[in-house]
């Protein structure tokens, strides 16, 4: 809404000019009040003989009458203020910008500084409040992943669980039977022992053993048998100008 | 050879089993088979003596073969130990010492048939064995007639499948 403030400024001159009239007509008519009224009380005159009190005893009835006559208009014109007042105030609010009024001439942050918040809180129902939230609706637009990421999970759950309460109530509730055998049905049994063989060697160990197989010595003959086996092959390979093999015919008689 | 078998070979040898067997490896396995056979002749020999010297205590003799008894009886002795030992378990007793094992074509035991042929020839013509030195496949000239190969296998018979070096 458009300021009507320069809008006012802006108003014709003959009105402000009738008004100064009115003005200086009352003001010259209340010079007139405090003459006629020192006229009216000499201080020579006793009291009750001075025009002014005579006046009044004159005009006292009138006076009397003059209440109950204003007495009536003040609450007629209560009664029509009551009636008036909301329409006045909504047409005059209506073309008046209140937020930029508001915004320029109050200082918020002062007016907010004095309000007392807690006093506010203490009197909120929260738990009428919470009773009106959907907390179904926020919870779906809650990024728990997020949430998740900033907690530090493990550490709370060290620090504020029991494991050992919760392990022994688990042991006590978990059919282990049935949980090792699920586990075996899932596990690839051979792939792991395949694995162990290959990391520790256990065929490297039993040989070392158990003795079963030759001795150091034999070991030692068959590898300079084979040694000199390729060094036999390399060298009719060089002597029949053909190329050595290390494998020669694979694993695969023909 | 499945990758995690169980074999109980040392590591640098694992890569050679199954390979061709060389020549070195073959004549070292024959010389000692030659000396095994030697060792069991007179070991016969002693027995069939002292066989004789329970029976003829008084006019004991140490038995005296001609040359060609000797011959014919080593040749027999000889035929039959490699015949029943390839048979039995694809290699002799020098065999076993250089960790190698006679098969046939398909990767299998060889035969009877197969490995009495085979004692025949190398009796007949051991050196045949030399040509291994430069057959390209490792084979000697028993082997090439033959169709049968050696390879190194340094398993025991326990740890051995049925069939080692079939094809896949």
């Amino acid at each position: 809404m458009p300021s009507r403030l320069p809008a006012l400024r802006r108003e014709p001159t003959t009105a402000l000019d009738g008004l100064d009239v009115v003005i200086g007509v009352v003001v010259i008519a209340a010079g007139m009040v405090r003459a006629a009224r020192k006229a009216l009380e000499p201080s020579f005159l006793p009291e009750p003989l001075r025009p002014a009190s005579v006046l009044a005893t004159w005009l006292r009835p009138l006076g009397r009458r003059g209440g109950v006559v204003r007495t009536r208009l003040t609450l007629e014109a209560v009664q029509r203020y009551t009636v008036l007042l909301p329409i006045v105030v909504d047409r005059v609010l209506v073309h008046l910008p209140l937020t930029d009024l508001v915004r320029r001439y109050v200082d918020l942050d002062e007016l907010i500084k004095a309000v007392d918040l807690d006093a506010i809180a203490g009197r909120l129902d929260v738990d009428a409040v919470v009773r009106r939230v959907d907390v179904d609706e926020i919870a779906g637009r809650l990024d728990v992943e997020a949430v998740l990421d900033r907690l530090d999970l493990t550490a709370m759950v060290l620090e504020r669980v029991d494991l050992q309460e919760v392990v022994s109530a688990a042991l006590v509730r978990v059919d282990l039977q049935q949980l090792v055998d699920t586990a075996l049905a899932r596990v690839d049994l051979a792939a792991i022992v395949s694995h162990v063989l290959d990391e520790i060697d256990l065929a490297e160990i039993i040989r070392e053993s158990t003795g079963t197989m030759a001795s150091d010595t034999v070991q030692n003959v068959r590898m300079r048998g084979v040694s000199a086996d390729e060094l036999v092959r390399r060298s009719a390979a060089r002597l029949l100008q053909r190329q050595a093999r290390s494998a020669p015919g694979g694993t695969i008689p023909s | 050879m499945s990758r995690h078998e169980m074999v109980p070979v040392p590591r640098p040898a694992r890569s050679i089993q199954g390979q061709r067997a060389g020549v070195v490896t073959r004549l070292v396995a024959a010389l000692v088979d030659a000396a095994v056979v030697a060792v069991a002749l007179v070991a016969g020999y002693v027995c069939v003596a002292g066989f004789r010297f329970l029976l003829h205590p008084r006019g004991f003799q140490f038995p005296d073969p001609t040359i060609w008894q000797g011959i014919s009886g080593n040749a027999l002795m000889l035929t039959a130990y490699l015949t029943i030992a390839w048979r039995a378990g694809g290699r002799t007793y020098g065999n076993t010492l250089m960790g190698v094992r006679v098969i046939n074509v398909g990767g299998g035991r060889v035969g009877w048939g197969q490995a009495a042929a085979r004692a025949v020839a190398y009796l007949a013509f051991p050196a045949g064995l030399l040509w291994v030195a430069v057959d390209l496949r490792s084979r000697s000239v028993q082997d090439l007639v033959l169709r049968t190969a050696v390879v190194y296998d340094w398993r025991p018979e326990s740890a051995r499948p049925s069939s080692a070096w079939a094809a896949p």
